[in-house]
């Protein structure tokens, strides 16, 4: 199939997220957190859309906008064509049916009292997707596509590894059949060895339900074993989207690079001399530097760009790069 | 240069919990040599952190118990001396950094205070001696601003600024080992990327032996000069970094090592995205360890042998161990 003509499953345009910050009653004067700021993405159907940026960067804060978990400050969202930037609550919910998420921590996000069978149907019930026999039915098939057994049904979430519960929660998001999962974090909190058990099964669903996938992630390979296409945050903007090969091969903002040259490689012969190591940690996004929101830890940093925030511009197709000096 | 700073003989460590005796570690062995970096590899609850309490006795009693081994430390067994002695010992010649750089500093005290307890329990200095050394540590580890950050509390730092107090104050006494229980595991990529590089300036400049220990098979390539990697309490592979990368000659660390997404492949290979390789099942509980090598139930090249005997940790090739029966060259 030709890559433009696939439907576009999710588009969002100019999306904000301004969280305030009251200093006191008397103080009129009202601050924000820019924890989304201008960002815009688009996530076609079948593709994995990666989001990769450090703590702070608003990456878990897109996807819970995007979700409408958290009220976006300005901006559209769009699923399959719809608006649903400024749904009510009863508009919104057949669209929870079609975008799912999931949660990084697989020991806080599922509820402790309820049975697994029941956290995984419950989506069902609601939505009324088909009768009760039906549902049982259909769990049995569901716990067998993430790899546990149906005699887990009615055990409670402590009784699973970290692993298990990751495939829990990706049970739950399947139960309806979803186009879209946004998974935030999804593996960070797994060993090694189940993180890749997880990672593969990510990426069976998906070719087997024709899934998309907006994945979160701050390490970037995991980011890049599984997506297509990847955006860069840094405090909030997007600073640069790209596939997934441009971005290995030919990374063009400053941050982009300084992050794939941070990454500890599993190669002691190619042991890095000197990593490009960038100085200073990421700003508070309370007060977030004027110009490039990058420029304070930036090694080409010119003056330019501690005055004019850099715009995402097109270098190349599907390559976009807020700096200037690219 | 090949003097042992640290070694361990047949430690084994015990956990008493509900009426059921846990073996976290069971017999491990290992040697540093001063100055070098010791790497010590696993997946969680694989005894690698235990391990490394108990060089400092830091395993609470009960339920804890070391049950058997020496810890040798300048000719003297830390197992067999005084709690005094072992006081003396701890963050004067041998000291630890944590994972927790949020938990693991004291939230009411000032970096200055907390930086200056240690120095004050380990010399005799006047106010102003101590006041120095603390600046002059804090500078080492390049925290800007070193005299104000001497008045300032943890809460005020960042994650990475945190690590570098805490290794600041594990070097002020300049010990002459290390240990680094994931140091960097909760810190984003940049951060970490500078943390290990100062952690290695400073083992260069102040002769430190380092134990490095991590689950981050990339950690370990950068840093570690010798490699051990513990599976469910036990060593299962033992070799200088540059040979177990190149041939692991365990299934476990094979299965490790394909289980990373390996960022060199992905950007020559990058039509579409592979399938990972993975292993099978999760780490058996310490409760109940099968029989045989506890990796068995895992292993793809298993035999009916290694369910029945646990295979001997045994020399594959020159400085290269492994416990496992067949031989991978």
């Amino acid at each position: 199939m030709n890559e433009n003509k696939k439907e576009l499953i999710l588009e969002v345009i100019n999306l904000k997220t301004f969280f305030p910050i009251k200093k006191g009653i008397l103080d009129f004067k009202k601050n924000y957190v820019k924890a989304v700021d201008n960002v815009s993405l688009e996530i076609k159907a079948g593709e994995t859309f990666g989001i990769v940026g450090e703590s702070g960067s608003g990456k878990s804060t897109l996807g819970k906008s995007i979700m409408r978990l958290v009220k976006p400050t300005s901006g559209t969202i769009k699923v399959r064509g719809k608006d649903i930037t400024s749904l009510s609550k009863n508009e919104m919910f057949p669209i929870r049916k079609d975008v799912q998420i999931i949660f990084q921590d697989p020991y806080s996000s599922l509820n402790p009292r309820l049975t697994v069978g029941k956290i995984v149907s419950e989506g069902m019930y609601l939505h009324k997707v088909c009768n009760e026999i039906e549902i049982k039915e259909r769990l049995k098939e569901i716990f067998e596509k993430v790899g546990l057994s149906e005699f887990h049904i009615n055990n409670y979430p402590h009784e699973f590894s970290g692993g298990q519960r990751q495939r829990i929660g990706l049970a739950r998001a399947l139960a309806l059949n979803p186009s879209l999962i946004i998974a935030d974090e999804p593996v960070s909190a797994l060993d090694v060895s189940v993180q890749a058990q997880v990672i593969n099964l990510f990426m069976d669903l998906q070719e087997e339900f024709q899934l998309s996938y907006m994945f979160i992630a701050h390490d970037l390979s995991v980011i890049a074993q599984i997506c297509s296409k990847i955006g860069v945050m840094y405090l909030g903007n997007i600073v640069e989207i790209t596939d997934r090969k441009t971005l290995f091969k030919n990374p063009q903002h400053p941050y982009t690079k300084a992050l794939l040259s941070s990454i500890p490689m599993p190669n002691p012969q190619s042991r890095k001399k000197q990593h490009l190591l960038i100085k200073g940690d990421i700003p508070s996004p309370t007060n977030p530097p004027i110009g490039c929101k990058f420029h304070t830890r930036c090694p080409h940093a010119t003056k330019l760009c501690s005055e004019q925030m850099p715009v995402l511009k097109e270098i190349d197709k599907e390559h976009q790069v807020a700096c200037h000096l690219v | 240069m090949n003097e042992v700073a640290l070694e361990i003989k047949n430690l084994s460590v015990e956990f008493h919990l509900r009426g059921k005796k846990v073996k976290a570690v069971s017999n491990l062995s290992w040697k540093l040599k001063k100055g070098h970096t010791l790497g010590i590899v696993g997946e969680s609850g694989c005894g690698k952190s235990v391990s490394s309490l108990a060089i400092l006795k830091l395993i609470p009693d009960p339920p804890g118990k070391i049950s058997s081994g020496s810890i040798l430390h300048e000719g003297k067994d830390i197992l067999k001396m005084s709690d005094k002695n072992i006081r003396n010992l701890r963050g004067k010649k041998i000291s630890m950094v944590f994972q927790e750089p949020m938990t693991s500093l004291n939230p009411l005290m000032t970096i200055g205070k907390q930086i200056s307890e240690i120095i004050d329990r380990h010399f005799n200095l006047s106010k102003e001696q101590t006041y120095e050394k603390a600046k002059n540590i804090l500078d080492l580890v390049q925290i800007p601003d070193s005299d104000r950050w001497l008045n300032g509390y943890p809460h005020e730092m960042s994650g990475g600024m945190r690590q570098r107090v805490m290794i600041a104050m594990a070097l002020v006494c300049e010990p002459t080992v290390l240990i680094a229980d994931e140091p960097t595991t909760a810190l984003d990529v940049t951060t970490q990327a500078q943390i290990l590089a100062l952690l290695n300036n400073l083992q260069k400049k102040l002769g430190t032996a380092v134990v490095m220990i991590t689950h981050d098979l990339g950690v370990i390539s950068e840093t570690a000069d010798h490699v051990i990697v513990m599976y469910a309490g036990k060593k299962v592979e033992e070799a200088n970094v540059i040979d177990l990368f190149k041939k692991p000659k365990h299934p476990y660390t094979q299965g490790l090592m394909r289980a990373i997404p390996n960022l060199e492949e992905i950007s020559k290979n990058v039509s579409k995205p592979k399938r990972l390789e993975e292993i099978k099942g999760i780490v058996p509980s310490l409760h109940d360890l099968p029989a045989g090598c506890s990796f068995a139930n895992r292993c793809s090249f298993a035999m009916e042998k290694c369910k029945k005997v646990t295979p001997n940790f045994e020399e594959k090739s020159s400085g290269h161990w492994a416990s496992c029966f067949k031989d991978f060259d």
